[in-house]
């Protein structure tokens, strides 16, 4: 049995993606940001023998400290470690780029560092949420500069972790979900073009694939395409 | 007529050096020797002065405690990210209304090094993560400015200092005819140089 760290799993993609992995037969310890917000609550009725609930924030080095020793006081090894936590700000200043700095770039890059040591005995793979309004050359706004530049940054430091742990045999799944109705300006989005529902089964089957480009970090989205940086 | 030059990183060799090679040439040249120093008084100036021609900005801060995967330091390069980013967004944010009665120049000096698809063995963060950042601020203000004529410049100086200076670079307007296809103008892209004007990746 394979074992999953997905964080933002409060609802949204993350929430679908924990119920995919769920349904096919895995053990996963689903960060838990909002211990109010019921829905992992609900699942973990349904799956009270393979769903973990570990409190998490992201953006707090302690918070993802203690979330890493938790999950390996309940397990030795974890295969995936999945970064789809995020958060869009309201406010174009200071504040709105350091938060989204924290979460969206810092974030994966402490699960990572701190996941490390039980992810040496398993699987070895990095799956990480991350989207076109990282990609420099073709971004197109003319607003949103806390999160366009907090997903360049993640990119880069993607880059960096890929030269650092391929060579260990660390495999990495770059993806970009699209424009998917989410919960990231605090509510769900009314617009958009996939349900969280319908870019988690896409997201889940590339990041499962055994059948990838393993040597280059790829962009991909939820249609397959793939994207430069 | 005497351009109006701001150099926002002036502590940096390189933006020092395009400090003097406009002065040299006559320009009125005004320096913060970082982009997160307090501008007040140099704003002041500036309005005085009525205008600005060109903001030349380069802040490549090093993270000041890198330390290997394991034992990162996230006050680090948080700190590098905020005075960088943040500082270099606040200035830019200050002098939009002098540089759009001026010649509506944004210059930034960056490092080949942080090109993404290039990016080496570097353990550097809080450096990489800050010019992945600014480039992106770069290419966000390009879509949002560039309509009102605001050009742009992104400059990687060699590292042996062969070719085009920073302050040449900055300068050299590229070619563009209102009259032509927007795709046949040069100043109508935005593009990673070095002093060699070879094209780098993002």
């Amino acid at each position: 049995m394979e074992h999953v760290v997905i964080t933002g799993a409060d609802r949204g993609i993350g929430l679908a993606l924990c119920e995919n992995y769920l349904r096919n037969g895995y053990t996963v310890y689903a960060g838990q940001f909002m211990p109010q917000w019921p829905q992992l609550g609900e699942l973990l009725q349904q799956y009270p023998e393979r769903l973990r609930l570990i409190p998490l924030n992201v953006g707090e080095d302690a918070s993802v400290r203690e979330a890493a020793r938790q999950v390996g006081s309940l397990t030795r090894q974890v295969d995936y470690l999945i970064s789809c936590a995020g958060i869009f700000p309201k406010t174009e200043d200071a504040v709105g780029f350091n938060a989204a700095f924290q979460v969206n770039a810092l974030g994966p890059l402490r699960m990572v560092e701190a996941f490390l040591p039980l992810m040496q005995q398993g699987k070895k793979r990095l799956c990480t949420f991350s989207s076109e309004t990282g990609v420099i050359s073709l971004m197109q706004r003319v607003k949103d500069f806390p999160y366009c530049l907090s997903k360049a940054a993640l990119n880069m430091e993607m880059h960096m972790l890929f030269q650092k742990l391929r060579p260990e045999g660390y495999t990495f799944r770059l993806f970009h979900p699209g424009w998917v109705k989410s919960y990231m300006s605090g509510q769900k989005s009314t617009v958009g073009d996939f349900e969280p529902e319908e870019a988690a089964p896409v997201a889940y089957r590339y990041f499962v694939s055994d059948d990838e480009i393993e040597d280059v970090l790829i962009l991909r989205d939820i249609q397959g395409q793939y994207w430069p940086f | 007529m005497k351009e109006i030059v701001l150099i926002a990183g002036s502590g940096f060799r390189e933006a020092a050096g395009a400090a003097d090679w406009f002065r040299q040439r006559g320009a009125q040249v005004y320096e913060l020797p970082s982009v997160a120093d307090d501008a007040a008084q140099v704003l002041a100036q500036l309005r005085a002065e009525g205008r600005l021609d060109y903001l030349i900005v380069q802040a490549t801060q090093w993270g000041a405690n890198v330390q290997p995967l394991g034992a990162l330091d996230y006050e680090d390069i948080s700190r590098v990210y905020d005075r960088n980013v943040n500082g270099t967004h606040q200035l830019v944010e200050s002098v939009l209304p002098l540089l759009s009665k001026g010649k509506k120049r944004l210059g930034l000096i960056t490092s080949a090094a942080t090109s993404i698809r290039q990016i080496g063995e570097s353990e550097d963060l809080a450096f990489a993560t800050t010019q992945a950042g600014l480039h992106m601020l770069w290419k966000l203000y390009f879509n949002k400015l560039r309509p009102e004529g605001f050009t742009f410049r992104v400059f990687c100086p060699c590292v042996d200092g062969t070719g085009l200076c920073a302050g040449q670079y900055m300068q050299m307007d590229f070619c563009y005819d209102a009259r032509e296809e927007y795709i046949h103008s040069e100043e109508n892209r935005i593009v990673m140089r070095d002093g060699l004007m070879r094209e780098l990746a993002w």
